[in-house]
């Protein structure tokens, strides 16, 4: 989080100071400047912040049900399974489970369907309310249920380090793009003066600002959608 | 059979005055703007381009509504190969294929929910192949087509494990490429950003340009 908002005020800095450079106006710069860091603070760093803690408990329910599966086919018994598979998780999730004291274990693992927010750990349910009616071997019925959960796994991990690789490159091209308009600006010396007050000059400076904010929503968003299927966006299709 | 822009529109779960009033307003804002440009700031050519760029812009979002088409068409088949991956789970822990096919409903998005209830409708009255087709029709694609009837013979052959084995050899295949197809997306998707720098700097370039050509022009003038 910390690191976004560092990342942010940077590049607010930049348009700004790019601004300031091609039109010559520190009013305009300081309005680019301060739109910039309203957009990262309230619109880009929240999306950014939903999508890692989406990550993480989606990570979360992987491990949990991974272990959990594993224990119960050694365990062979909810409780235990529970209590071993708890203390192999991070410590806010341990602190999260030592707050439900009051239940048993099978009412704590339906009472995770509120953490784990995802369709796959709801057929995790379904298996185990099976195995406790029927029995049989909890590693084979929930083949599947793990595969699923590592294609997701592995959609989350692949995609993300797109998203991460793409965030540096659109970086890196966008301040080529204002490079150019800096050095234009002191190449052109002569004729600077003469066009810094045009209408289209410095139109065209506001529009590549805004267009930057755009790239910057339109980039996120695209890099924090993931097709996970859970109550969050149960109603999308 | 070519629908009116207000079925489409309907279709698609969009409000139809809602979409009149956002292509009202653009056609108005953007005369507004242009007019504005002539009048006040005596921008001629400006302002005829900007007036102009009112009826293209709901040539444009006419034009969107195909893709989300597109879009809900594809998502729909995400959604059915994603929901499979649940009905393989339920069908081999022991549910039968209409049973495995009930229990999709919770996961289910309201398009789903309605297909998979007249699809069970349909089984009720009628135990053909006939229903299965019907369901796999309302996706436009051959792959789903596939696994419905692979079912259907599950059906038909007294759902025993080797039908299910077939299945299940047919739906792993899908199932990778959908993960796959899931990846490349994305890819693609995020690389379609590559060109908006590129379109920055090509517009203040010649946005400059036109600017010192009227500086010059104006110097020529002046001579």
């Amino acid at each position: 989080m910390k690191n976004n908002i560092l990342i942010f005020v940077v590049i607010s800095l930049i348009s700004g100071v790019t601004s300031y450079i091609a039109l010559d106006n520190l009013l305009i710069a300081i309005a680019v400047l301060v739109v910039f860091l309203i957009m990262s603070i309230f619109v880009f760093s929240p999306m950014l912040s939903r999508y890692a803690l989406k990550v993480k408990k989606f990570h979360e329910c992987y491990h949990f049900i991974n272990n959990f599966v594993i224990a119960l086919s050694i365990k062979k018994s909810i409780s235990g399974s529970f209590e071993t598979t708890v203390n192999s998780m991070p410590n806010e999730f341990i602190e999260l489970c030592e707050g439900l004291e009051n239940m048993n274990e099978k009412e704590k693992l339906t009472y995770l369907s509120s953490y784990f927010n995802f369709h796959v750990y709801q057929l995790f349910i379904q298996i185990i309310d099976l195995w406790e009616d029927q029995g049989g071997d909890i590693l084979q019925m929930s083949k599947y249920l793990i595969t699923e959960i590592r294609y997701n796994e592995e959609y989350i991990t692949k995609t993300d380090s797109l998203s991460k690789h793409k965030y540096v490159e659109i970086g890196i091209l966008w301040t080529f793009s204002l490079l150019v308009v800096v050095i234009l600006r002191f190449a052109l010396k002569d004729f600077y003066q003469s066009i810094k007050n045009q209408l289209l000059y410095m139109l065209a400076i506001a529009i590549v600002m805004v267009f930057i904010l755009l790239t910057m929503f339109l980039l996120i968003s695209k890099g924090t959608s993931l097709k996970l299927k859970g109550n969050h966006h149960e109603k999308n299709s | 059979m070519k629908r009116t822009l207000k079925e489409r529109i309907n279709l698609l779960g969009l409000s139809y005055p809602r979409e009149m009033f956002i292509m009202a307003m653009l056609l108005v804002a953007f005369t507004i703007g242009g007019i504005a440009l002539i009048v006040f700031l005596k921008e001629l050519y400006i302002g005829i381009f900007v007036v102009a760029v009112g009826p293209i812009s709901i040539f444009f979002y006419i034009g969107r509504y195909s893709s989300i088409e597109k879009v809900h068409e594809k998502e729909h088949v995400d959604e059915l190969i994603s929901l499979l991956s649940y009905f393989e789970i339920f069908i081999f822990n022991g549910n039968n294929v209409y049973n495995s096919f009930k229990k999709l409903i919770p996961y289910t998005s309201t398009f789903m929910n309605d297909a998979i209830t007249t699809l069970l409708s349909m089984i009720d009255s009628d135990k053909s192949v006939g229903p299965y087709i019907t369901f796999a029709g309302k996706f436009k694609s051959h792959v789903i087509e596939s696994l419905l009837l692979s079912i259907y013979q599950m059906v038909d052959n007294g759902e025993n494990i080797s039908q299910f084995s077939e299945f299940d050899i047919l739906f792993g295949n899908i199932r990778s490429k959908f993960q796959e197809d899931l990846i490349e997306n994305k890819k693609r998707g995020l690389d379609t950003f590559n060109s908006f720098p590129l379109i920055g700097a090509g517009f203040v370039t010649i946005a400059l340009s036109i600017s010192i050509l009227s500086v010059i022009g104006d110097y020529i003038n002046v001579i």
